[in-house]
């Protein structure tokens, strides 16, 4: 049952938020990289609160700080002032450019202005367009959301950088889009047992996951070098975890290089796992490890175990919407039931990924695309739920209902670690799983 | 500024980002609870329970946002009936395309009866958010007198009054620091009307020029309004910093003076002080000698100087964010020689000011705690605080006890 949005105009506790983040988010995976975000001090200053808070790590994000004069007379003179501070600072690897409501409204032509600068470039400073990349990236936050930035952004990235050869490099592509360190990290410990060389796009596992050592390092080392990013156009598949955030960029190097493109489901739960193992298995050619299957298996007994506390429980879910859907499986999988299913960001084709699901599972939720969590909140009137799985801001709202919340997705800002925990793969599926159980056992 | 105010809807006149990024930061408390159980407070407040927004699309910046935003304001109102009005605020998008706030404000109160406020602050008509409490300052201002102008029944009734009023300015109720404050104005005998704008209600808002004193705490943020209220209403005010034992005891009794209440100041002060002395000297111990370095707003970095010298800490560099001359004038009469002073530094200076002078602890928000923290300094996020109250005698212990903690927290060692 899909449920109708749209007939209020108001947005109450929206659950989703701007490009300019998604762009933000898959930059600071590329090492070496600054994202420059093009308007007000504040189109920087939350979106690096937003991370700060999400991963307690430091995280720089650079603005070209408009101010009226900007707004009025239009943002170039920042621009260009704010790539040549960034690269006399920090010098940077890469920069990535993202235009913001306000310049896109104004009209600037980022796209020209970056090209003069880096004419300008070549002469006077002591860098050249060889050494940085500078890269603009067009995310208007009245249109989508951060996934769309995040999509844009992956497809914007490559089709500047990538550098087809003459050899396959024989690797796969990875692009995770919006999930956390601790499921990339999962995603290489799963591919490594595949013993499959693999290339993450975008790779935020180390640089906003990073150990407290001191170092006057001013840009993390580690992430995805524009070298790699270059290489992936060589690759034998691409892999986007997520379809709504990072498929753009996959399908360009399908489009553009003939490099098979397989988008999504997030390998969350025991069929899509299985099914992420075999795409990789297909694209690369190697079998699955009997390490994989031991996972499997352990998962599968941690779930015949829990099942007397799963059985017949009423889920509702929220969040961006490849880890809903991607989750929605899981917990079909654990024998709940979805009640209530809900993206943060209006798509189709999440609607018609749950419908397929709940067919499969003979269920009926309400699927709500792209709603606001007062949607959510008042589809649990109709639709008791005994769990609610949703990022922090969905919290308030299980207080209300008085049922367990599990935290998922981004962001989650009221308790420690989840940046670090994993819910892809059978391991992170295992650690999920537990994680609902306990709290089922917790409130009962 | 209007976020704190409880029991209003707070529209944000934007694309989504604007809103919710804002949604749920900064911990402004207050206890006007919507559907929390008597006796069960469990929730979140009103006005940082819900975010509202009228996430203008494509469209609507093309073609004008107005009908949007008063569709919205009247949506939520219907959905919202508890509250008693909204303060409205416009962001880059809605100032650029010059939709007409004020109009559509005009037009809700009329059709709604309720208090519609607007605060026209885009983010880019300003060197920082120190521009948006200007504004604001004077919008609520023009708008609080029209109100009462028009509406002489929303101002205090003549015997409802007390020679010993006061409103309290520019304290937004942190972490509960009114909840540390108040008693002790209370306690000497001064009522507070009303808290400009932590934990209060509009209608005690409009009231507010029907104090005899104004006292300013925030006085970057907030003097504005107490000035027009001079001006307008002929209500003196006097600043005050109520963080740290002599600052708070010499602001209660810079009010106690104006109303003649001085003997009674003395004995607050002297049974607060002795309460907390016993903990304080505990903390005092062992802070005495760390080298502090401050990044807040503004006034709180000369707020804090003398806090850090009661814990006999040392305060070696400090910086604003949005700072005036006026604030530098009161930073620089306070910092001994050699204290590094930065006017909103960016990361890179930051980062700088950190590895010359090594301080032992970094007094920021969130967004710089963690560049202190990788350099193996300990911070303290000092917009929203650890565990607050910080504020007068009882948050002061609170404060010591939050720094004591990230100091000597056994990590450090292991670097």
């Amino acid at each position: 049952m899909a449920a109708a949005t749209g007939a209020r105009v108001v947005t109450i506790d929206p659950c989703h938020t701007c490009q300019p983040l998604g762009a933000a988010y898959l930059l600071l995976g590329i090492r070496g990289a600054v994202p420059l975000v093009h308007g007000s001090q504040g189109c920087c200053s939350y979106v690096r609160y937003l991370l700060n808070r999400h991963f307690r790590e430091p995280v720089k994000v650079a603005a070209t700080s408009f101010h009226e004069d900007a707004a009025v007379f239009g943002g170039r003179r920042n621009l260009v002032e704010g790539i040549k501070n960034l690269l006399l600072c920090y010098s940077p690897r890469f920069i990535g450019v993202v235009s913001t409501c306000l310049s896109e409204t104004i009209g600037d032509n980022i796209d020209s202005i970056i090209r003069e600068v880096q004419k300008e470039l070549n002469g006077k400073i002591n860098v050249s367009s060889k050494q940085v990349k500078i890269v603009p990236i067009h995310t208007p936050s009245y249109a989508g959301s951060h996934i769309k930035g995040y999509d844009n952004a992956s497809r914007a990235v490559l089709e500047y950088l990538v550098q087809p050869g003459k050899d396959s490099n024989g690797k796969l592509n990875v692009i995770p889009g919006i999930i956390n360190p601790g499921d990339i990290e999962e995603i290489k410990h799963i591919l490594v047992e595949m013993d499959v060389p693999f290339l993450v796009l975008y790779d935020i596992s180390r640089t906003l996951d990073t150990p407290l050592e001191i170092s006057m390092s001013r840009l993390p080392k580690e992430g995805t070098s524009v070298k790699e990013l270059a290489d992936a156009a060589n690759s034998l598949g691409t892999i986007a975890l997520c379809r709504h955030a990072g498929g753009a960029g996959a399908r360009y190097l399908q489009k553009k290089f003939n490099i098979p493109a397989l988008l999504g489901p997030l390998p969350v739960g025991i069929a899509n796992t299985d099914r992420f193992l075999d795409s990789v298995k297909k694209l690369i050619g190697k079998e699955i490890p009997s390490s994989l299957e031991w996972e499997r298996g352990i998962l599968l007994d941690a779930m015949a175990d829990s099942c007397q506390y799963t059985m017949m429980k009423r889920a509702a879910l929220v969040g961006d919407p490849d880890i809903v859907a991607g989750t929605t499986r899981f917990i079909c999988e654990l024998g709940m039931e979805p009640a209530v299913v809900m993206s943060s960001t209006a798509s189709d084709e999440f609607v018609r990924e749950v419908e397929v699901i709940a067919r499969e599972y003979d269920y009926n939720p309400v699927v709500i695309s792209g709603g606001d969590l007062y949607d959510f909140e008042s589809a649990l009137k109709e639709r008791r739920a005994d769990i609610i799985l949703s990022p922090s801001h969905g919290v308030e709202i299980a207080r209300k209902v008085k049922v367990p919340v599990v935290r998922l997705g981004f962001p989650v800002y009221d308790r420690v670690g989840y940046h670090r925990r994993a819910i892809v793969g059978y391991r992170g599926s295992l650690s999920l799983l537990d994680l609902i159980v306990n709290s089922l056992l917790e409130f009962s | 500024m209007g976020g704190p105010i409880t029991d209003v809807i707070h529209m944000v006149h934007a694309p989504v980002g604007c809103a919710w990024y804002t949604w749920g930061t900064r911990r402004h408390l207050s206890d006007l609870y919507t559907w929390a159980l008597p006796g069960k407070l469990t929730n979140v407040a009103f006005n940082r329970r819900y975010c509202t927004v009228t996430d203008m699309e494509e469209k609507d910046v093309v073609f004008g946002g107005m009908k949007k935003l008063k569709k919205a304001c009247l949506e939520a109102f219907r959905m919202f009936p508890e509250a008693r009005g909204m303060v409205i605020y416009t962001t880059c998008t809605t100032g650029l395309i010059g939709d007409d706030v004020s109009a559509v404000a005009r037009q809700l109160e009329e059709e709604t009866g309720k208090f519609i406020l607007y605060a026209e602050a885009p983010g880019c008509s300003g060197v920082s958010q120190s521009k948006g409490h200007h504004v604001a300052n004077h919008q609520f201002f023009r708008q609080i007198r029209k109100l009462r102008e028009k509406r002489p029944d929303l101002c205090m009734k003549e015997e409802e009054k007390t020679p010993y009023d006061i409103a309290l300015v520019g304290e937004y109720n942190i972490d509960w620091d009114t909840k540390v404050i108040l008693p002790l104005f209370e306690k000497m005998g001064v009522r507070v009307i009303v808290t400009f704008t932590g934990n209060s209600r509009i209608e005690d808002l409009i009231k507010m020029p029907d104090a005899e004193l104004n006292v300013v705490h925030c006085q970057r943020s907030a003097t504005y309004i107490a000035e027009l209220i001079q001006e307008g209403f002929e209500v003196p005010y006097v600043g005050c910093s109520l963080f740290g034992i002599q600052q708070t005891s010499n602001a209660l009794r810079r009010t106690a003076k104006f109303f003649g209440l001085e003997e009674q100041a003395e004995k607050v002060i002297a049974e607060e002080t002795a309460r907390v002395e016993k903990a304080l000297s505990f903390y005092r111990e062992r802070l005495k000698g760390k080298k502090v370095a401050i990044y807040v707003g503004a006034p709180r970095v000369w707020h804090w100087i003398k806090v850090m010298e009661e814990l006999g800490m040392e305060v070696v560099a400090g910086a604003c964010t949005f700072a005036h001359e006026d604030d530098y004038e009161k930073i620089n009469a306070r910092a001994k020689d050699g204290v590094l002073i930065i006017d909103n530094p960016n990361e890179f200076e930051i980062e700088e000011m950190l590895h010359e002078y090594k301080p032992d602890l970094f007094l920021t928000g969130l967004k710089e705690k963690f560049i202190g923290r990788k350099m193996g300094i300990p911070t303290l996020n000092s917009h929203s605080y650890e565990k607050g109250p910080y504020a007068g005698y009882a948050g002061f212990v609170n404060f010591a006890r939050d720094i004591y903690q990230a100091i000597y927290a056994p990590v450090w060692k292991f670097l």
